[in-house]
């Protein structure tokens, strides 16, 4: 079997769309107002609620609004409050596949899928050293792989390659980033824009998809109803946050009527 | 004393420690999902609770050897498994992260609403099986700040399992930890888990630190108590209540009935 259809089964579906539960600021967020965890669990909940209803295939728990995010390794106060508020999810939808992205430690990130029993992680830097706004990301891929080989081996890793919002040390093009990330077993590719919400560049998605035919390729930022048929030529599945929320501004709430309406052209797009 | 009042609602009031089974990434660890460990936890939680204990620590016992700071998947399984606790029990909890790691204790009590942590390692350097451990006051007390954390801070001097590197009278330590350190309230130990305080060491504080919020935190029954209740303000306990009052086993429903009647009746003697 290869890694497509290994990741289609974890999620239920091919060409899965992996819904994001941004979730509001968490206590030490630079914009966390002070007032404990229970209305940011509410608030991902009802966002829970409307992606679920709306049929995505899973749900993706992320720290969103906790920038600038720590680039290597996240305090314990994100740790706790991240491990809570995916545990609330997870137990109100016990059977939607979840993933769990602590920006920006995948470590952290391996902890708390297991402990919460989420199924894949987001490493938003892999195998790429980068420079991002909080100063030099080093990733430590070494590290990460024999972490998840000693906590908790079946957690998915769904790797950024030339993440947004940051510019790699190392220049090379985007499908020899990617291919070193899929050799060096990361589960899953994803490819994204050049910020929150802006569209995937298709001539990247192409590329990175000829050198990895049998690959998993999602995409990471951008996808919204119109680009979606396109992309999905070529990519194996998506992380969809903005696109979902009302008038598709990725600070609002998820609107389950754009769920519906954009998974409606993703069935169509399966059935093909 | 005010502080324990405040929060427990009694005088004397008796704070059970639930012993976590080894947790995910803990030599000990077998294997088991977070959530089996978390129900074991619960259990004893309720069982504690049911039977008159005022307030619960909630301690990483299993893990042993114990790290100086945790990693992330035990920030997170002590996390889940409080929270649990917490949605379960109706009496304070409180997190100690051992060895003795204070920022993540306080970033647990912080996530799940407890009402306080413990420190093993406060204000003193001690050698001890993992090394050396050093005062992490001035870091606990600023990042429970940062946080905006209500969390008190209930410390140890000449904890059990360690030889403070600066050999000087307990009372002393005491005074330091209250007066320098901001600890909310002291406590002290015997030389090991379940092994008896001395009395003396409990006199001794509590004639130079009249006003000093005391806990006795090892070795306490249901027996010697008595020699305890009328100088301490708390009461830390475990082993003594446990099936065959063994540390491994699971806490006794009518040991704790019976021990808690007994305080009961020493509470109405106590001013």
């Amino acid at each position: 079997m290869n890694k497509i259809k290994e990741m289609d089964m974890l999620f239920g579906t091919n060409k899965p769309i992996i819904g994001m539960l941004h979730l509001k600021p968490l206590p030490g967020s630079p914009i966390y107002d002070g007032q404990g965890l229970s209305k940011v669990i509410e608030a991902a909940l009802k966002d829970a609620e409307a992606l679920v209803n709306g049929g995505v295939n899973a749900l993706q728990v992320e720290n969103f609004n906790d920038p600038s995010y720590f680039p290597n390794e996240a305090p314990p106060e994100s740790i706790s409050a991240l491990t809570i508020v995916a545990y609330e999810v997870k137990k109100r939808y016990p059977n939607i596949p979840m993933g769990i992205c602590l920006l920006a430690d995948p470590e952290g990130s391996i902890a708390i899928a297991h402990c919460v029993g989420a199924q894949y992680i987001r490493a938003t830097f892999f195998t790429e050293a980068s420079v991002d706004v909080s100063g030099l990301v080093t990733r430590l891929p070494h590290a990460i792989l024999r972490y998840r080989k000693f906590l908790d081996p079946s957690i998915k890793i769904i790797a950024d390659v030339h993440i947004k919002h940051s510019a790699p040390l190392g220049q090379r093009p985007i499908e020899e980033a990617a291919y070193d990330a899929a050799y060096f077993m990361a589960d899953a590719i994803l490819i994204s824009g050049k910020h929150t919400g802006m569209p995937t560049n298709i001539e990247d998605v192409k590329k990175v998809k000829k050198v990895l035919p049998e690959f998993p390729i999602y995409i990471g930022s951008g996808v919204n109803s119109k680009s979606v048929g396109e992309l999905f030529e070529y990519a194996d599945g998506a992380v969809c946050g903005s696109t979902l929320k009302y008038d598709g501004i990725s600070t609002n709430d998820v609107d389950e009527k754009r769920v519906v309406e954009f998974m409606k052209v993703v069935e169509d797009i399966r059935k093909k | 004393m005010k502080v324990f009042e405040e929060m427990f609602g009694v005088k004397i009031p008796v704070i059970g420690v639930i012993h976590l089974l080894p947790l995910p990434g803990a030599p000990l660890y077998d294997g088991a999902k977070v959530q089996e460990i978390s129900e074991r936890a619960v259990q004893d939680a309720k069982n504690m609770a049911d039977n008159g204990i005022d307030g619960l620590i909630i301690e990483n016992f299993g893990d042993k050897m114990f790290q100086k700071t945790l990693g992330p998947e035990t920030v997170a399984a002590m996390t889940y498994i409080s929270k649990d606790i917490k949605s379960e029990v109706n009496i304070p909890i409180g997190i100690c992260a051992l060895q003795s790691d204070a920022i993540s204790s306080i970033a647990i009590a912080k996530a799940v609403e407890g009402s306080f942590v413990r420190i093993p390692y406060y204000v003193e350097t001690s050698i001890v099986d993992a090394g050396t451990m050093e005062s992490v006051a001035a870091s606990a007390l600023r990042y429970r700040k940062y946080l905006g954390a209500d969390i008190k801070i209930f410390a140890d001097v000449h904890i059990k399992h360690s030889y403070p590197l600066l050999q000087r009278p307990v009372e002393y330590a005491a005074e330091d930890c209250y007066n320098r350190g901001m600890a909310d309230a002291v406590i002290i130990t015997g030389r090991k888990t379940g092994g008896d305080t001395n009395p003396d060491d409990i006199r001794r504080v509590r004639e130079a630190l009249p006003e000093l919020p005391l806990v006795v935190g090892s070795g306490v029954t249901e027996e010697n108590v008595d020699n305890y209740i009328s100088m301490v303000d708390a009461i830390i306990i475990a082993t003594s209540l446990n099936f065959g009052g063994k540390v491994e086993e699971e806490p006794d429903p009518s040991k704790i009935s019976s021990f808690m009647n007994k305080i009961n009746r020493l509470r109405l003697n106590q001013k």
